[in-house]
């Protein structure tokens, strides 16, 4: 599965991705909206990890660009919010299916991963 | 004075603010713990027989140790900002209370791709006034400016000490502002709070800056 995180703090972004080449998942970082959007010019990813809140481009806005070049693309959300609850309040209708809460145990994402891919097959 | 509008504003402002901060500590957070889990992520590679290099984890280490003193400083400006509500008049330092407001609004600047820089005058400006509504309206001024500043993004503040009064300067502003019509601002929130804090708003069509004039004294 090829994957892409997409997150301003560089250092989240850059330890989420080490760690997941542990577990056998090779992901791609980019640190901003326009980053990410050269990588998915030159590369397929089957599902990204962004954040919702990044400077000048934040998540939503990156999946709608995305999704005009990559339609099947999955997305799981990051959210700096304080709970859940907080975030799901206005999110299902800007197309947010799938998300997890800051900070993120890295488990749960690859569970989250494997179950949007899975279901997709 | 309208103190159930002012104390609306005040609590927006207070809300806006707890909510960026608990955003960022999130953040911080989230690059600790994940560095935490590569720690552990080492530690089980080295059970099984791949060494750990030592240098790597003092760059962890390092990192962590960065993580802390950020949300140490964020903690420090948040707990100045909380206790400014103690006392409704208070005598503060004009720009280290601008220093604060610059600091809790960083992380909307950020945001917004744009830069704050503060250039206090070395002589420290003494007002008496009430430091909560003072914060937010600096806030205020803070935000249009970001919102509304020339090419390049840099939004520039300078406060001046004019023997009974003081001023704030943001700017500069986008050349469309060639009237105060075109300005819109400040609005109803913001009269509320200029007429609390005895202060007057002014656009410099000159110098492109929106001024802000504060009594040195609000109780005279």
């Amino acid at each position: 599965m090829q994957i892409l995180l997409v997150d301003d703090e560089e250092e989240l972004v850059s330890t989420i991705a080490e760690r997941l080449s542990y577990r056998g998942i090779e992901a791609d970082w980019a640190t901003s909206g326009e980053e990410a959007l050269k990588l998915v010019n030159n590369k397929k990813y089957d599902l990204a990890v962004l954040d919702i809140k990044m400077p000048k481009m934040g998540g939503l806005k990156l999946k709608k660009l995305i999704n005009k070049k990559c339609p099947d693309m999955k997305f799981i959300f990051l959210t700096g919010h304080g709970s859940e609850e907080d975030f799901k309040e206005g999110t299902t209708e800007a197309g947010v299916d799938y998300y997890l809460v800051k900070p993120v145990k890295i488990e749960a994402l690859m569970e989250k991963m494997k179950t949007i891919l899975k279901q997709e097959r | 004075m309208p103190f159930k509008l002012v104390g609306e504003i005040g609590l927006k402002f207070f809300g806006k603010i707890s909510a960026s901060i608990s955003h960022e500590i999130k953040n911080i957070m989230a690059i600790i713990n994940e560095n935490a889990g590569l720690i552990e992520d080492l530690t089980l590679m080295s059970e099984k027989g791949i060494p750990i290099d030592p240098e790597r984890l003092k760059n962890i280490s390092a990192k962590i140790i960065k993580q802390v003193a950020r949300a140490d400083t964020i903690l420090k400006n948040m707990n100045k900002f909380a206790h400014s509500i103690d006392e409704p008049f208070g005598q503060i330092e004009l720009g280290e209370l601008i220093s604060l407001v610059c600091g809790l609004s960083a992380r909307f600047a950020s945001m917004k791709g744009v830069n704050v820089e503060v250039n206090n005058i070395k002589t420290p400006i003494i007002i008496i006034t009430n430091p909560f509504f003072m914060q937010t309206i600096i806030f205020r001024c803070i935000n249009f400016t970001m919102d509304n500043c020339e090419k390049g993004k840099t939004v520039f503040i300078t406060s001046k000490d004019n023997g009974n009064s003081a001023t704030i300067a943001f700017g500069k502003l986008r050349e469309f502002f060639e009237s105060k019509e075109n300005l819109n601002f400040p609005q109803k929130e913001e009269k509320i709070l200029l007429n609390a804090l005895k202060s007057e708003m002014i656009l410099s069509l000159d110098t492109k800056e929106l001024i802000l004039n504060i009594p040195k004294d609000i109780n005279k």
